[in-house]
């Protein structure tokens, strides 16, 4: 496993915050196809273009709301160096085809970008310079969405038309003036969805695992011996783990989103930190499932266990020399 | 100093001794005579021809005389003997008559606090799907020994908390146990309280989560006594109040306040709302309409109750009510987890009537309540403007999803595996350490309380 050695604990905790805020945006505009207009969204569903089925994409959503269709892909952040940004242009591209898998099979579809807010005016400045000097050319309708959280009486997910138009006219029309999607409607599928086709932190699974995948390991009598005190060792296999995942933390339409390696990542973090132990068997880990005594959560524990020490700027220009 | 060094027990008499913290208790009863005497209604035998007697011989030499004849026992573990001498015949009828119904515990119940007005009768109810008597004779857990007799509906427990042999202590006791309603037990015990609080309720918990204490909120303790002034048509003062205070202080969560006072349930229970308390425990008395005192009682809101000088009146109005609460809520916490079957999570949502999380010191020191549960870690994914947090709690492996994403609710989404027993603490723990609101499973307060 590589960690990344210059990442702070404050770094780790913000890529889980982008992370889960990106499956929220996902969620909420889902909601808004099925919710407002009895239509059909699916997070991360494998596609093929119709002129090479070999081919398979996974557009973080395809939503149908009767005949009109549209793709979209969430970029949570942009990189600071922008020669980067020209991944962009070619992800789009990817799904500016005509493709197979819809459920109904749509005329054709628009395409949609969306960014957090705090990057979305640059990202279709970036898109509309792109066009202008013809790197980029969609045959469909291009929009770029903004998404962001907001606090009023209660929390929304906020989604809003940066730029472009989309073929729905009422769905363009109510982007353009900014949808709020309580998350209290979405709580249900916010709770089973924590994975979508990007790979998280390796923190981010580890807590998903020890809070939600590794209680279901232990007898009932061992729990019951333990009484929340004694540690409980318990045996898993990569398989076993990566299938309680997708079973239970993928999107429904596409559960091979989360892969073996993330899986695999994980379980080596907890060996780093002496949660888990590797067993002479291939793939198979011995964990220390015991009730964390720490003054932080659980979340900032794996954190500072595997981050930690290395927040502080001297450390950091240590690592550099 | 002088040490006790043989006992001299009467033939015919049944004897136990037990030390129950630092208290040690010689109990004596001799064999009942049969109900056919005419004098001994419903089965209570006379006291004056049921006293037993015993002699304490000391190491210097001197004797204590508690008996007039009979064998000696020697005890040479016995240090220290504290003869508390209470007549205990009607024990044999709590804890070794083979009772064929609840009827016959409630009638005999009824006629031991009439004839015995300092007995103290101590009781504790949890809901239980499994049957009880079964898994105590299958498993018992360390440091407890249990001898069960009896059926799977009523059955007399001998509990016995076992000490290291270095310590002297022996804390031991009896217990006549019942299932009323399933899923809901009754455990009665005439022993100390604190036989019942730190001996039987310990036992209880480490059944957990198939034993699951019954917890109550403020409102249902309201209840249960509004149920009893209404069903004896007398009154009930309360004598003495222990209830939290929420404290607004940064690392604050609570204080508690014990208060003595004589004023009536209603004005007690305005005042707690008013103050925004929670209610712990209660001691009260009911008085009949002419003024005399019918029973004393003691409610508290982990299911731990105690009566004296009446038990029918108890039983059918405090006692029945809280089981129809525990049963309410084990099938409003029971499956809620996700399966393969039913692989969507589902909702429990705790309301409050204001919005208690206005501003980030209500999310924060809700935060703070929530990583203060015992036996569970949290990874908290937001604490501002709003809260996301999975919650895991050891003791059985149940996990959750914890949000606050409005002004005035608690979502918890339960995940793979969620017992009934670990929703229930969860709720309650969030009514303990933040604030009481309103649940599927609890009842509701929608109705005003009255003068």
């Amino acid at each position: 496993m590589q960690t990344p050695q210059r990442l702070s604990v404050t770094d780790v905790l913000d890529e889980v915050d982008d992370y889960q805020q990106t499956i929220e945006s996902l969620v909420a505009l889902s909601n808004v196809v099925i919710h407002d207009y009895r239509g059909q969204a699916v997070i991360c569903k494998a596609m093929r273009w119709r002129d090479d089925t070999s081919k398979k994409i996974t557009p973080d959503i395809v939503a149908q709301i009767d005949q009109y269709a549209l793709v979209a892909e969430v970029k949570k952040s942009l990189p600071r160096n922008r020669s980067f940004w020209d991944d962009i242009p070619s992800q789009l591209q990817k799904y500016d085809k005509d493709l197979i898998g819809w459920e109904k099979n749509p005329p054709s579809h628009d395409l949609v970008l969306m960014c957090n807010q705090i990057v979305s005016y640059p990202a279709a400045e970036y898109l509309r310079q792109a066009k202008q000097d013809g790197r980029f050319r969609p045959a469909r309708n291009l929009c770029i969405l903004a998404f962001n959280r907001n606090a009023q009486r209660q929390m929304f997910v906020f989604l809003k038309k940066e730029d472009g138009n989309l073929g729905h006219v009422d769905l363009d029309g109510r982007l353009k003036q900014g949808i709020s999607v309580p998350l209290e409607r979405v709580l249900e599928q916010l709770s089973a969805v924590k994975f979508y086709d990007t790979e998280p932190s390796v923190v981010y699974t580890m807590a998903v695992l020890w809070d939600h995948v590794f209680p279901r390991l232990p007898t009932p009598e061992q729990l019951r011996g333990s009484r929340g005190r004694k540690t409980i060792e318990v045996e898993a296999s990569i398989d076993l783990l990566l299938h309680e995942l997708r079973t239970y933390f993928a999107p429904p339409s596409n559960r091979e989103v989360v892969e073996r390696k993330w899986v695999k990542d994980a379980m080596n973090g907890f060996v780093k930190i002496g949660l888990a132990k590797k067993t002479n068997e291939n793939d198979r880990f011995l964990i220390y499932f015991k009730r964390i005594k720490t003054e932080d959560t659980t979340l900032q524990f794996f954190a500072t266990k595997l981050y930690g020490g290395i927040g502080s700027l001297d450390t950091y220009f240590s690592l550099e020399s | 100093m002088k040490t006790p060094r043989s006992l001299v027990i009467p033939d015919g008499v049944f004897w136990t001794v037990s030390k129950s913290l630092g208290a040690h208790t010689l109990h004596g009863r001799r064999r009942p005579t049969p109900r056919t005497d005419g004098r001994t209604e419903n089965g209570i035998t006379d006291q004056r021809q049921a006293q037993p007697s015993v002699r304490q011989t000391f190491s210097n030499g001197e004797s204590q005389e508690y008996s007039r004849f009979g064998k000696s026992y020697t005890a040479p573990q016995i240090r220290s003997l504290w003869v508390f001498w209470v007549p205990r015949e009607y024990r044999y009828w709590l804890y070794d008559y083979e009772h064929p119904d609840t009827a016959s515990i409630l009638l005999h119940l009824e006629s031991i606090l009439h004839q015995n007005p300092k007995i103290k009768l101590n009781l504790l109810i949890v809901a239980a799907k499994v049957d009880l008597k079964d898994l105590f004779e299958k498993w018992q857990p360390e440091g407890y020994e249990a001898s069960v007799k009896g059926t799977s509906e009523i059955f007399r427990m001998r509990l016995r908390k076992v000490t290291p042999e270095t310590e002297e202590e022996t804390l031991a006791g009896d217990i006549l146990a019942f299932r009323f309603a399933n899923p809901v037990y009754v455990f009665l015990s005439d022993q100390l309280t604190q036989f019942v609080k730190h001996v039987l309720h310990p036992f209880l918990d480490c059944y957990y989560p198939d034993v699951l204490p019954l917890y109550l909120s403020s409102y249902e303790l309201f209840l249960m006594l509004r149920g009893l002034k209404d069903r004896s048509k007398g009154d009930v003062v309360i004598d003495r109040l222990t209830a939290y205070s929420r404290l607004e202080g940064p690392g604050e969560r609570r204080r508690i306040e014990v208060t003595y006072t004589h004023e009536t349930l209603e004005d007690v229970f305005h005042r707690v709302l008013e103050n925004d308390q929670w209610v712990d425990k209660i001691r009260f008395s009911l008085f009949d309409p002419a003024g005399s005192l019918e029973m004393s009682g003691y409610l508290s809101r982990y299911g731990f109750f105690r009566c004296r000088h009446s038990f029918a009146l108890f039983f059918q109005s405090v006692v029945t009510e809280a089981m129809l609460m525990a049963g309410k809520k084990l099938r409003a916490f029971g499956e809620k987890n996700r399966s393969i079957e039913r692989p969507s999570p589902r909702r429990l949502e705790i309301s409050y009537d204001t919005e208690v999380f206005q501003g980030r010191e209500q999310i924060l020191r809700f935060s703070e309540a929530m990583t203060a549960m015992k036996f569970t870690s949290t990874s908290i994914y937001h604490g501002n403007p709003y809260f996301h947090a999975s919650m895991l709690d050891y003791l059985d492996g149940s996990s959750y999803e914890i949000w606050v994403v409005t002004g005035n609710k608690v979502h918890i989404i339960p995940q793979i595996r969620a017992s009934d027993a670990s929703l229930a603490r969860l709720v309650n723990h969030i009514f303990e350490f933040f604030k009481e609101g309103s649940i599927e499973g609890y009842a509701n307060p929608t109705e005003t309380l009255s003068h």
